[in-house]
């Protein structure tokens, strides 16, 4: 089975020690997770974390509009971005315009979707990642393979050897400790002293015209307010439209994602300090499409908690970059088909549906059941993998009649019970490919033996 | 503008079905023991904090909590505490730099001792009408990026003292 | 009580004894167990992979089948659930509402509707219990550990009441086995890599018999504990069907 998340899930797995050490390092996220969420009031905050968001979709042009006015009001300018090209060529005007050559960014998955950092870099602006773990990625030239912990992928032995190629510190030196210090003190100058900060956001609130940034390191506002000039990168589904909103969505989002009860830094920011100029790019790239579409529309309401990676089992045993887009895990599968179905056609197959990420999704999105959509979307395009159009058209066939399910049947298990193992099992056998046994087939099916006994015609 | 125009349309083409906001958290009627509860939370996240009576007095623990031998403290007036997760609200109003949050090695909050709420509910219902800027500061900066390891101290504060005086 | 016993397709062909099991226990426990339900499959595989046209004509078969029942009976969280939840959506007509809310999953009807909490009976066994995933989060037929629930639920307090069984405690109780339908073939390696991880916790935890809610997750099981490239620890671990279990404990 070679269509791609699975080639690279085999891959992934190819290290089984590795591949263990990723899934029990998220596994103890997910474990975190369980132990902050652990309120009384948990779910009925997940209800309104839910109501909120759909509220917030359902209310989106007047909200974004009002959040516009207000922003304004306090000094920042607003653009609007219709996709990732114009995105990038905003923010690069707005640093042209201020011969900006060294940005400091803090995380936006955002900016990763539009592939800021190399548009960027090709026209001559340094862009340095300041979070430690997009900043070891970054180093390495990779992708983060995460949302909230961009370098989870990488062990601790790997971050010094990388360290001590880029900033010469003692490649046997992997305390975290020491690392953490190393990162810091070469990330310090560019945050002090950067001619602009670009970060994320972790919500917008129409109420205030307010953008809300949180971090556990600080170093978002240490870029924000150092560099003469913010812009802040936003998908436009991350509105809210209240403070009280934003007060619902802080007690779920870092319970959810790290197991804290709030990152050490949130910042709500709704007016640049004086002398400085702040800048807020809207971005759409896709999503009022998405947004048309009922069937998906609820992925929107996603606050990039990443609670449905940590519990996946499917993404903790094959890591982020098996989903080869910008986001990954469950998320990412119902996501990224939207953005371009062959490509990720393999996606929503990469998943038993076995529910737990619904029920550890904090704005409640069925994820399960658009997985189970976008695998009707995937088939009416004709782009099912692994055969499986004629496959299931074949089984569907034998399945609705029982003289040839009992047929079919018969000639299965004379085949299983009497076609030597050498011959049926194998690599090319998608049952046995792993080496998982063939199960053992009887020498008669329970209706056969059920008509014997005289118990049904 | 052109940009904007559309993307208005498209969301508005996109009919999507008006929902009513939440009602309004209604607070909860017990509201005591919630500086033993931001305390304990304050440490879990790895603060630490103390309750005293005077400015002077203030200093005093200060000193004492941080041990001797220390530099770079930097004193910041908070707004109010919230008991559910160790937080503290300061505004930028209250500061002369809006980088000093995140500047000090050892950074000390100073909070009015019954400006305490319970949640996140009440606590937005304090900010400030018309803030520029302001912050929920929930124990010193940290990272668990490399291995999960818990490294306390990344671009912000080492240490964080909450001081809650009357 | 009337019932219809519903087999699922596999089982029919590969696991027979589950389906024989079912109609044992139902009988000892007083039901009168029709036989004459004719459709081989609810639709799921075919749905299950996107493929719903082709889904279409099994579903509406079963549902005709259910069409003239009260009750109908599955020993089958997986089957069970596609049934309550996406069959209807696969037929025009009323037949699919119906089939809806007539068919049970076999612990869910006997605590439901037969309205028996414990069985008597004897297992003196060390027995991992692992309640499908559309049983667990589909159907909740068990607590979640998301949603911080204990484990609970109709196969759990069956279990319990079982003179001299000891249910293991297990490090990652409602984790999924990798089975997934389409899902075991489509991803082999990581399939196999889920049932190893559920077969560890078993064996870590001493278990002596697995006992599952669904077939389908012990076929799979079955086979990666016998894996031909891998030498697993659970070779000797006994596996069960629920309903073979029960009928093994009250006879």
């Amino acid at each position: 089975m070679n269509t791609g998340h699975s080639a690279a899930a085999a891959e992934f797995l190819s290290d089984a020690n590795r591949a263990a050490w990723h899934d029990q390092a998220l596994w103890f996220v997910r474990q975190r997770r369980d132990r902050a969420t652990d309120l009384p009031e948990w779910e009925a905050l997940r209800d309104r974390a839910a109501a909120l968001k759909a509220h917030a979709m359902g209310n989106l042009a007047g909200l974004l509009e009002a959040f516009e006015v207000r922003a304004t009001a306090g000094g920042t300018t607003v653009h609007w971005a219709r996709d990732a090209k114009e995105h990038n060529r905003i923010v690069f005007d707005i640093l042209r315009q201020h011969s900006a050559t060294r940005v400091a960014k803090s995380k936006s998955m955002l900016t990763e979707e539009c592939g800021l950092n190399p548009y960027l870099a090709a026209r001559g602006i340094e862009v340095v990642d300041t979070d430690l773990g997009e900043r070891i990625v970054q180093l390495a030239g990779e992708a983060p393979s995460h949302i909230v912990l961009p370098a989870i992928h990488w062990k601790k032995e790997e971050i010094a050897a990388l360290f001590h190629t880029h900033f010469g510190t003692p490649a046997d030196e992997s305390s975290p400790d020491a690392l953490a210090a190393a990162a810091r003190e070469h990330l310090r100058d560019t945050l002090l002293h950067a001619d602009a900060a670009i970060t994320g956001a972790n919500a917008i609130v129409a109420e205030t015209g307010g953008v809300v940034v949180c971090t556990n390191e600080g170093n978002a506002d240490l870029g924000m307010h150092s560099a003469p000039i913010h812009i802040v990168s936003v998908g436009i589904e991350k509105i809210v439209a209240t403070l009280d909103d934003l007060g619902v969505l802080l007690r779920v989002l870092a319970r959810s994602a790290t197991g804290q009860p709030i990152t050490s830094y949130t910042t709500h920011v709704t007016a640049p300090r004086a002398g400085a100029e702040m800048h807020v790019v809207l971005v759409d790239n896709g999503r009022t499409a998405r947004l048309a579409d009922p069937e998906f529309r609820d992925a929107l309401h996603c606050i990039r908690c990443a609670a449905c990676l940590n519990t996946c089992p499917v993404f903790r045993r094959t890591g982020g970059h098996s989903y080869q887009y910008t986001l990954a895990g469950p998320i990412g599968a119902i996501l990224a088909p939207a953005v371009d179905l062959a490509a990720h056609r393999s996606l929503p197959f990469a998943s038993t549906l076995c529910g737990s990420c619904k029920d550890v999704c904090p704005v409640r999105i069925d994820i399960p059941a658009q997985l189970l959509a976008w695998r009707a979307r995937v088939a009416a395009a004709g782009a099912l993998p692994n055969g499986y159009a004629a496959i299931f058209s074949r089984l569907g066939r034998i399945l609705a009649d029982r003289a040839r399910f009992e047929m079919a049947g018969r000639w299965a298990r004379r085949v299983l019970r009497f076609v030597p193992a050498t011959l049926l099992a194998g690599r090319w056998n998608p049952w046995t490919h792993a080496g998982r046994k063939l199960p053992v087939a009887p020498a008669e099916s329970f209706r056969e033996w059920a008509r014997r006994e005289g118990r049904v015609e | 503008m052109i940009a904007r125009a559309e993307i208005l349309a498209a969301i508005r083409a996109a009919d999507v079905p008006p929902m009513p906001a939440p009602a309004p958290v209604v607070s909860p009627a017990d509201s005591t023991g919630l500086h033993e509860q931001f305390l304990r939370t304050l440490e879990s996240v790895g603060g630490t904090g103390g309750i005293c009576q005077s400015m002077q007095v203030v200093e005093e623990v200060v000193y004492t909590l941080l041990g001797p031998g220390r530099h770079a403290v930097v004193v910041l007036p908070g707004r109010f505490a919230v008991a559910e997760n160790g937080a503290v609200y300061v505004d930028a109003d209250d500061l002369a730099n809006r980088a000093d949050v995140v500047l000090a090695t050892e950074l000390v909050l100073v909070v009015p001792t019954s400006a305490i709420v319970a949640t996140m509910h009440e606590a937005m219902r304090l900010i400030p009408a018309g803030s520029r800027c302001g912050w929920f500061l929930s124990g010193p900066s940290k990272t668990a990026d490399i291995e999960q390891a818990l490294v306390i101290g990344a671009q912000g504060a080492k240490t964080l003292l909450v001081v809650f005086r009357d | 009580m009337r019932v219809a016993l519903a087999v699922p397709c596999y089982v029919d062909q590969l696991r027979p004894a589950v389906a024989r099991a079912t109609l044992v226990l139902l009988e000892r426990l007083g039901c009168k167990v029709s036989l004459a339900f004719d459709a081989p499959c609810c639709g799921q595989p075919m749905n299950n992979a996107g493929a719903v046209a082709d889904a279409r004509a099994a579903a509406s078969n079963w549902a005709a089948s259910a069409g003239v029942f009260d009750v109908v009976v599955m020993p089958s969280g997986s089957c069970t659930h596609h049934v309550r939840h996406h069959l209807p959506s696969l037929i025009d007509n009323a037949s699919g509402t119906h089939a809806a809310q007539v068919t049970f999953e076999l612990c869910e009807f006997i605590a439901g509707p037969l309205g028996i909490a414990h069985l008597p009976g004897r297992f003196p066994y060390r027995v991992a219990m692992h309640l499908g995933c559309h049983a667990q989060r589909g159907l909740r037929l068990g607590g979640s550990s998301e949603l911080h629930e204990p484990t609970s639920g109709p196969m759990h307090s069956l279990l319990s009441g079982l003179e001299g069984l000891t249910l293991v405690p297990l490090d990652r109780a409602d984790e999924c086995c990798g089975f997934g339908g389409s899902f075991a073939i489509g991803e082999p390696e990581l399939s196999v890599a889920m049932g190893r991880a559920r077969l560890a916790d078993y064996t870590s935890h001493v278990a002596e018999v697995l006992v599952s809610s669904d077939a389908s997750c012990l076929l799979h099981l079955e086979g990666v504990a016998h894996n031909s490239l891998v030498r697993s620890e659970a070779k000797d671990l006994r596996t069960m069907h629920i309903a073979e279990l029960l009928e093994e404990a009250t006879r």
